[in-house]
């Protein structure tokens, strides 16, 4: 089990309707929303990194979506490599 | 996992990261952030792949790595990570990761046809020192050779270069960023007698407008390209447009995507040199007090053997680089033919995108910042097309001011720290000093403290001419670190032939059974970045030093760590007497011969029996520097063990001496370990963000507004290279530069452009890369990027499996007519990542006759069904 938190950046114009089109997966969680600069922070939860390499992929390719990057990857299990 | 747990996790990886990230987080969540980390050993670092220098955080926990992130504190990355950025710790763990040495051998002996058989380093260094000292008693220093990178650490680069060229005084030491920016550095050079970018990343910021020309930052400068995106997002009037022989992914963000034919950028700078000499926006205050004007000769060849049919004729191929003065008037008429309508039909751009492109630079109120990368520097006339870019930012006065600059960007993450400021070149010594100068001879012997006529002052073997004399048997020790020639270089079954065929013993230096590793007779298990010290320097003059976090596996060694072994085989009096260099010709030199320094050296207190460990790596000064060290925090250090002091620091130490007061000064080793890095000239601890302008570069006096400094190539004749010299102190080029026809262009047999490149998911040759399983299925295998119109016209269909070739080699390939890369008519791209589609062996081996750097982006192919 592991969780990553992604950075979504979007036009501001675009935010409200991004963090609706990542929050509709039921993988993704948004948690901040920073309007003004259409920045998004989501976590993704998924079984194996590959998992979570293309639920990122998959949010990439939604409409608007200018960057989905990882920031942060945390695997539950400490002692995995 | 229970419910609580898990939404816990998530609003704590969820903080941690919106804190990385400069957002606002309410306080409960970052407390949940903290207690997630709690037992966790933090450390900075830096990332192990491309030139952008991303700082990352490390956390082990009983000597395992368990998490990355990127570094908050990192100014170049600000929190984030690129997908291979978040696998860092993971390319150390690949399945079949080298533990041993491993030697070819038949009935218990080596043998180039034997089998790859463990041996001790004992036997492996015993075999090595045998196998060069044959060569070496046979025919002298420019038999051996070291093909090192801009991957190795600054310290691995430094031993490197001292090692060949104080100790066995060959300067047959050349890297792989020959391949990657010796062009950019040609072009710095030339233009302003020092190499490196004048400007930073910070020009992002507070651009305008950002040019991307013959790069794809998308892919593969992905956290800069973030940064542009934010500007963008950020700052309504700025403009973003991508220049590239095939659309990409950096053209989603680009308000225009202009796509260009192969080798005509040449002309299309010369057009936006016209337009805006024109339309008068020359800034002529600037142009007249801090530039002048200079061109060279045309016929210089493209860097292939003499008896090629392209060389011949090419009458300057042996002066490529030499240039003269001219006037203004004599340069603009050299612009004349490149107007809008000869520039639109040979590039194949629509006059408006060419106008609007110019009319970009030209505008007086717009700063703007281009980037390049491969497409400009691995190019048949790399130097040239540096050069022009810089001529369009200097006429307009665009340069060295927050956020108007010409940038450089690397592919390597110490192409500039290692290969360019160590000087791991065949012609070059720490600090932009090369070896045909006897001055700057003087002070390295000076500072490594050797008899005066130690240094061979002949330029060795550049990487192509390396594996060249390879082939023709006048280089009989090849010792390649940190890369993979044998995948990386063009024309690839050339080179790979001569190694397994030749009199010669190939030692390489890896961590993974490469494509090169397989062609040794002799592979070294090398340890990685992370299981030791080192420092890389990055594009924009930041040197960033990390501590080792895990031990290396088996008996895997660092390139250092081999580097002083091996030293410790060579006596004085086998390398400091009387040695043949074929074709010397210097001053105060016999022809053909260095001297034999012997007595020198022991006028200085050497004695003959002394290794050169001893002398070059072990001295007494050095040994000083003692370990263990506070600045160590807790953090291993394997060599310094193994050696009895702190090996890195004692290098660092005296390399710096180099650089102090010499535009190149960096700051003492404890300093980086406190920092995020610093950019070069780091003076009375300030580090520097513009170079050559007034106010922010310390070695710029007041009330001079600009000084570009850099002392080579400062006096060169005026009106032709027989005219009298002037001396340009102070003074940067601009250069008139013509078009020429590419080396070789698609005709009625080879009726596609082939170029090569790099995705987002690997990184060079993909050693690495390739180990992560995440990114290995991301993008398993190499495609071969095609319009659907040419493929459709040879009958083929997406994804079906052809034949690719050119005059030089077949791969077969699978056809790819969608994604990330789109062709037009008559080109197809292939990354060179993939060993199973060794895309270099059909590549042409043309370099560019200035700076030695071959020409990736362009050969003539065909693809046949199969």
């Amino acid at each position: 089990m592991m969780i990553s938190a992604v950075l979504v950046a979007t036009l501001p114009e675009h935010v409200d309707e991004t963090r609706a089109a990542v929050a509709a997966h039921e993988w993704a969680d948004v948690h901040h929303v920073e309007s003004e600069k259409g920045r998004i922070i989501a976590t993704i939860e998924a079984a194996t990194t590959h998992e979570a390499t293309a639920r990122i992929l998959e949010l990439r390719n939604l409409p608007h979506i200018l960057l989905a990057e990882m920031v942060e990857h945390f695997v539950d299990d400490e002692a995995g490599k | 996992m229970e419910q609580t747990r898990r939404s816990f996790l998530k609003t704590a990886v969820a903080a941690s990261a919106a804190t990385s990230m400069g957002m606002l987080v309410p306080a409960e969540a970052q407390a949940k952030a903290k207690a997630l980390e709690a037992g966790w050993k933090w450390d900075k670092s830096v990332c192990r792949f491309c030139g952008v220098g991303c700082g990352i955080m490390m956390a082990t926990k009983k000597g395992r790595v368990v998490a990355v992130k990127g570094d908050p504190e990192s100014p170049v990355n600000r929190g984030i990570n690129c997908i291979k950025g978040y696998f860092n710790a993971k390319i150390m763990y690949g399945e079949d990761r080298l533990t041993r040495p491993l030697l070819r051998k038949k009935d218990g002996k080596y043998d180039k046809q034997g089998k790859f058989t463990p041996v001790s380093w004992e036997e492996a260094f015993d075999v090595m020192a045998a196998k060069f000292k044959e060569a070496y008693e046979e025919s002298g220093p420019s038999s051996v050779s070291i093909f090192g990178s801009g991957q190795y650490t600054i310290d691995e680069g430094y031993a490197a270069a001292k090692f060949m060229k104080a100790g066995v005084r060959s300067n047959n030491l050349d890297p792989n960023a020959r391949h990657c920016m010796a062009s950019a550095v040609a072009g710095f050079i030339q233009t302003f007698g020092i190499d490196e970018p004048p400007g930073c990343y910070d020009d992002i910021e507070v651009t305008d407008a950002v040019v991307s020309w013959g790069a794809n930052m998308a892919e593969c400068h992905p956290i800069l390209w973030s940064r542009v995106t934010d500007r963008k997002l950020t700052h309504k009037k700025t403009k973003v447009i991508n220049l590239t022989t095939f659309g990409n992914r950096s053209g989603d963000l680009a308000d225009l995507e202009i796509v260009f034919k192969p080798q005509t950028d040449l002309a299309i700078m010369n057009f936006i040199a016209k337009h805006m000499i024109e339309k008068d926006a020359v800034n002529h205050d600037f142009v007249k007090k801090h530039c002048i004007f200079a061109t060279g000769p045309t016929d210089i060849g493209y860097g292939l053997p003499a008896d090629h049919p392209r060389e011949q004729g090419q009458t300057m191929r042996n002066k490529a680089g030499a240039h003269w003065a001219i006037s203004f008037e004599e340069f603009k008429q050299k612009l004349e033919p490149y107007t809008v309508e000869y520039v639109s039909e040979l590039s194949g751009v629509p006059k408006e995108e060419l106008l609007e492109l110019a009319d970009l630079y030209a505008d007086p109120e717009r700063k703007v910042v281009s980037f390049w990368t491969m497409g400009f520097n691995q190019h048949s006339r790399g130097t040239w097309v540096n050069e022009q870019i810089y001529m369009i930012h200097l006429l307009a006065g665009k340069i060295s001011t927050p956020g108007a600059g010409a940038f450089s960007l690397t592919g390597q993450p110490s192409a500039c720290g290692t290969a360019r400021e160590v000087g791991t070149f065949a012609h070059r010594l720490p600090s932009d000093m090369v070896v045909f100068n006897p001055g700057h001879r003087a002070k390295s012997e000076k500072l490594w403290k050797l008899p005066a006529g130690t240094l061979n002052p002949k330029v060795g073997t550049h990487a192509v001419a390396m594996m060249r004399a390879l082939r023709a048997g006048t280089v009989r020790f090849f010792w390649a670190m940190v890369t993979n020639p044998f995948q990386d270089f063009a024309n690839a079954s050339e080179w790979i032939r001569a190694a397994r065929e030749g009199d010669n013993f190939i030692v390489v230096s890896d961590c993974y059974p490469t494509v090169s590793a397989k062609v040794a007779d002799l592979i070294l298990p090398t340890a990685m970045i992370y299981e030791k010290w080192g420092a890389y320097g990055n594009a924009e003059r930041r040197t960033q030093h990390w501590r080792q976090q895990v031990k290396a596996p088996g008996e895997a060694e660092g390139d250092l760590w081999q580097i002083l072994e091996f030293a410790k085989r060579f006596k004085l009096k086998e390398v400091w007497g009387e040695q043949p260099i074929p074709g010397l010709k210097a001053d105060g030199f016999e022809d053909g011969k260095l001297p034999d320094v012997l007595a020198g050296a022991k006028a200085m207190g050497y004695d003959p029996e002394q290794t050169l460990y001893e002398v070059l790596f072990a001295t007494d000064e050095m040994k000083k520097v003692a370990w263990p060290d506070p600045i160590a925090e807790g953090h291993p250090n394997d060599m310094a063990e193994h050696f009895g002091f702190f090996v890195h620091k004692a290098l660092w130490e005296e390399y710096r001496q180099f650089g102090l007061g010499n535009g190149h000064d960096l700051a003492d080793f404890d300093t980086y370990h406190r920092v995020r890095g610093l950019r070069w000239p780091v003076v009375n601890g300030r580090e520097t963000q513009w170079r050559f302008k007034e106010g922010y570069d310390p070695y710029v006096k007041p009330g001079e507004g600009f000084n570009f400094y850099g002392k080579a190539l400062k006096k060169i004749p005026q009106g032709s290279l027989k005219g009298e010299k002037i001396d340009l102190a102070g003074k940067a080029k601009i250069f008139f530069r013509p078009y020429a026809e590419p080396a070789e262009s698609p005709d009625a047999e080879y009726d596609l452009w082939l170029c090569t490149g790099r995705v987002l998911e690997h990184w060079h040759s993909g050693s690495m890369t390739k180990r992560v399983e995440e990114l290995n299925r991301a993008v398993p295998y190499a495609v071969c990027f095609m319009h659907a119109e040419d493929a459709k016209e040879r009958g083929v269909a997406r994804n079906e499996e052809v034949i690719l070739e050119s005059r030089r080699g077949k791969v077969k390939v699978r056809v790819e007519t969608q994604g990330r890369n789109r062709p037009p008519r008559g080109l197809v791209f292939v990354p060179w990542f993939d060993e199973n589609v060794l895309i270099n062996k059909l590549t042409l081996d043309a370099t560019c006759p200035i700076s030695k750097e071959t020409d990736y982006k362009k050969c003539a192919a065909r693809v046949r069904k199969i």
